[in-house]
């Protein structure tokens, strides 16, 4: 083979690159190509997610339950008097179906 | 000669187009794209998120619970009780009853009696369709506290500080002590001595502050005083879950696991239908129940009768009964949060 028909085997090379790049299946072609990398990256993406969050659903849980135990057992639980469970009363009462407050 | 042959060849390609081994190669690379492009979108709409991949777009695009028309309600109602139904395999009611007139819940529960059996628990998580595991979601509380030291000769000397409830007389001490780690306590037998039981949840406030943060607006104050949650325009941001002083909201962070066989289809809109994940929860009085005339799950299945609870507008009702006969305690009063969730004692 002598390098004037390798150079044009070549430049056909490229030629039919240029033409698939161009045409309406290059196209397709990226656009599948394309599509299948976003959907498969999401995919990863997500099922990583799921996984890292999976692993802690319990345990972030208990992280956002149990502090309450100890902040819950030392507040003050102040008994009413007769009046003020007089007066809240009252206040449920008159203030029942008002939006103003 | 070979030159020739070799000429031919490729216009024959070029002529046809396709080889047969780039058609192969082609249709190789077409189905594995094709396979790659089907695997990712059912990892994406799959799995553990089925119930969340089912939900119509519809259920995505409503509108806030409280804004919706009567027939959009009719609408959603309708479009979760199919799903719900074809979720778990039963019959399921999405309840859409809204609050009665002149009415206002309250609650109560006497300390006193109450001996620690969290079968209160236990009956909320099933009655409200609760996670059962991963994470394991209980509305209810019930803290295990110490009691404080009775000592016979300061039984005059009166309080030192405000403390609160002195349970077994002048304690002197603060008499709740909480053994950490004991949130899921499970003693052989209750009341264990020495200890008393506080159980805890939503207080209902007439002033709630998880209903002033929410960023959306998707937890609201309903007339019969019952503070719920629209889950459907929830946006998962917890800043409930931060305001509230009672600790009582909970917070999805996993997919819920909730068997079909344990599921309770007699539901609520905005009380116990199932939750999805990224979504604040919490006590609503059982509306699905109270709405209807009913006792709350807890109220029912308390084996010593410590829970109270009725219509704080009527004068006959039991927890008005309580309010003016008992002593009654409250938490966190300093806050004006006026929580509609009373302690009492005999």
């Amino acid at each position: 083979m002598d390098k004037k028909e390798k150079d044009s085997r070549e430049q056909i090379g490229i030629d039919n690159i240029v033409k698939a790049r161009s045409s309406r299946r290059g196209f397709l072609k990226k656009a599948i190509i394309g599509a299948v990398a976003v959907t498969a990256t999401a995919a990863v993406a997500k099922k990583a997610g799921d996984v890292l969050l999976k692993e802690d659903a319990q345990q972030a849980y208990l992280n956002d339950v149990l502090p309450g135990d100890k902040v819950l057992s030392g507040m003050q639980y102040v008994e009413m008097t007769a009046s003020e469970k007089k007066t809240l009363v009252a206040r449920l009462v008159k203030n029942y179906n008002n939006p103003e407050v | 000669m070979s030159d020739i042959n070799d000429k031919d060849k490729k216009n024959q390609v070029d002529e046809k187009g396709t080889s047969r081994r780039e058609f192969l190669k082609e249709a190789a690379g077409g189905t594995l794209s094709a396979a790659t492009l089907a695997a990712g979108a059912g990892a994406l709409l799959s799995g553990k998120d089925e119930a969340e991949a089912k939900a119509t777009w519809g259920e995505w695009f409503q509108k806030n619970y409280r804004l919706m028309t009567d027939e959009e309600k009719k609408e959603a109602v309708d479009r979760l009780e199919k799903r719900y139904s074809e979720e778990y395999g039963k019959k399921t009611s999405v309840d859409s009853v809204p609050a009665q007139e002149g009415v206002l819940f309250g609650y109560a529960l006497n300390i006193q009696k109450c001996i620690g059996c969290r079968r209160c628990v236990y009956a909320c998580v099933k009655e409200n369709n609760q996670s059962r595991h991963d994470p394991e979601i209980q509305w209810i509380r019930v803290l295990k506290m110490e009691k404080g030291n009775f000592l016979q000769e300061n039984m005059d000397k009166g309080y030192p500080d405000p403390a609160g409830i002195q349970v077994g007389g002048n304690a002197y001490q603060n008499s709740g002590v909480v053994l950490e780690g004991e949130h899921y306590y499970e003693p052989e037998q209750v009341p264990e001595k020495g200890h008393f039981y506080l159980p805890m949840q939503c207080m209902q406030c007439e002033k709630p502050p998880c209903v002033k943060v929410c960023p959306v607006r998707t937890t609201y104050r309903e007339p019969d005083g019952v503070v719920v949650i629209d889950y459907n325009w929830c946006i998962g941001c917890r800043m409930c879950v931060s305001a509230c002083p009672y600790w009582a909201r909970r917070f999805n962070w996993g997919e819920p696991n909730l068997p079909a066989e344990e599921m309770n289809p007699v539901t609520h809109y905005l009380g116990n239908r199932p939750r999805m994940k990224g979504v604040a929860e919490k006590c609503t009085f059982c509306l699905q129940r109270t709405r209807q005339g009913r006792y709350t799950a807890c109220v029912e299945v308390c084996p010593v009768g410590a829970r109270k609870f009725g219509n704080l507008l009527d004068p006959e009702s039991e927890v008005r009964k309580i309010l003016e006969k008992k002593r009654v305690f409250r938490l966190k009063a300093e806050l004006n949060t006026y929580p509609k969730f009373f302690y009492f004692m005999d």
